[in-house]
């Protein structure tokens, strides 16, 4: 795990990493997960649970703990821009643009992610695009690039509509990364996150009851509900919380070239529950795209240090 | 923070047998999971190591 962090040795640098590769080992087991939970309910209403779920257990952990800031009104507009950019639309976007089109096509466009967050960044001020970062997410992209296999998507008229849907999430949460750095910065990630999602519930709340009203809740067999729980839980809150901490701490674009992870823990983990193989194909795709990732992540060596070690 | 790694695999184990009624390799999950502090202290102890020899 340290192999990919800084060489600062202080935990505090490390755990921002730590927390980062955390997220993307949960969003990476939600879709297999989430395979087991669509079969009884509708995406939408999926989402409606993820939302409210996680609404309830983060405002729920931030009262117990006397953290729960409110947010000051000049705020507000950066808060429900958040929450619709990175929850609302991200979510219905995806789900939407991932019935019209395959999944290979979601995944190689899913690696414009981080460009949006790099390009945002520096419009806003919060990022700088140095030749490291560029470099580091140019190679962590071709990882996945070569993993997925350019080759093997399907860009014709019937996908499109699909794939413009996925370009538009990718760079609505690449935008969310790079606006929400200053509501982190200026309250604490619990309760930025927890407002965010309950600013979502508004949306996704009464489109998942009204996606509900022709399935039956009671014939839900107990493990959809479990796989359910697991989504709201690590997925969905844990996930978000740690993101947004990690990027209170972390550029922007340092946060979204962790998601070129994804798809490697996915494909990592898979075997485990659903019997696939890994194959010398994704081991190398995996190590282009550490290598990426490690190159944005280190930092460059303390002056005192150079000297010293000559 | 690794801990967090941890749970997550070990829920991720968790559902595997009893959602997924995985067999086989799911069993492997909890001994790498169980391992990650360990490497994780090693690789930390090797890096303060590497940094006292260099000052």
């Amino acid at each position: 795990m340290t192999l990919l962090l800084p060489p600062s040795h202080s935990k505090r640098a490390v755990a921002p990493h730590l927390a980062l590769i955390a997220v993307q080992i949960m969003f990476a087991t939600w879709p297999i997960i989430g395979k087991i939970a669509l079969h009884s309910v509708p995406s939408v209403a999926l989402v409606g649970f993820r939302v409210a779920g996680a609404a309830i257990m983060l405002v729920g952990i931030a009262r117990m703990r006397g953290t729960l800031q409110p947010i000051k009104r000049s705020d507000w507009p950066l808060l429900i821009a958040s929450s619709l950019l990175g929850l609302v639309m991200n979510q219905l976007l995806f789900t939407k643009g991932l019935s019209l089109t395959t999944a290979i096509n979601a995944t190689l466009l899913s690696t414009t992610i981080p460009v949006f967050t790099l390009v945002v960044g520096v419009v806003l001020g919060t990022d700088r695009a140095t030749l490291r970062r560029l470099v580091g997410i140019a190679l962590a992209a071709a990882g996945v690039l070569y993993l997925i296999g350019p080759g093997r998507a399907n860009f014709s008229s019937t996908t499109h509509l699909g794939d413009l849907l996925i370009v538009a999430n990718s760079f609505c949460y690449g935008t969310y990364i790079a606006v929400s750095k200053n509501l982190m910065k200026r309250y604490n990630a619990l309760s930025v996150i927890a407002w965010i999602f309950v600013v979502g519930c508004v949306v996704t709340v009464p489109a998942g009851a009204i996606s509900l009203a022709h399935v039956s809740i009671a014939a839900i067999s107990w493990p959809v509900w479990l796989a359910i729980l697991y989504i709201i839980v690590l997925p969905t809150a844990g996930a978000y919380f740690l993101n947004g901490w990690a990027l209170a701490r972390v550029p922007p674009s340092t946060v979204a070239v962790y998601i070129y992870l994804q798809p490697i823990f996915a494909f990592a983990l898979a075997p485990f529950i659903l019997g696939e193989s890994l194959t010398y194909h994704t081991v190398l795709a995996s190590l282009l795209i550490f290598a990426g990732v490690l190159v944005v992540t280190r930092r460059k060596r303390e002056p005192a240090l150079i000297t010293r070690a000559r | 923070m690794v801990w967090i790694i941890v749970i997550t695999l070990l829920l991720f184990y968790v559902l595997g047998l009893f959602v997924f009624h995985a067999t086989g390799p799911v069993h492997v999950l909890p001994f790498a999971a169980l391992a990650l502090p360990l490497v994780n202290w090693l690789l930390i102890r090797r890096a303060r190591q590497d940094g006292h020899e260099r000052s």
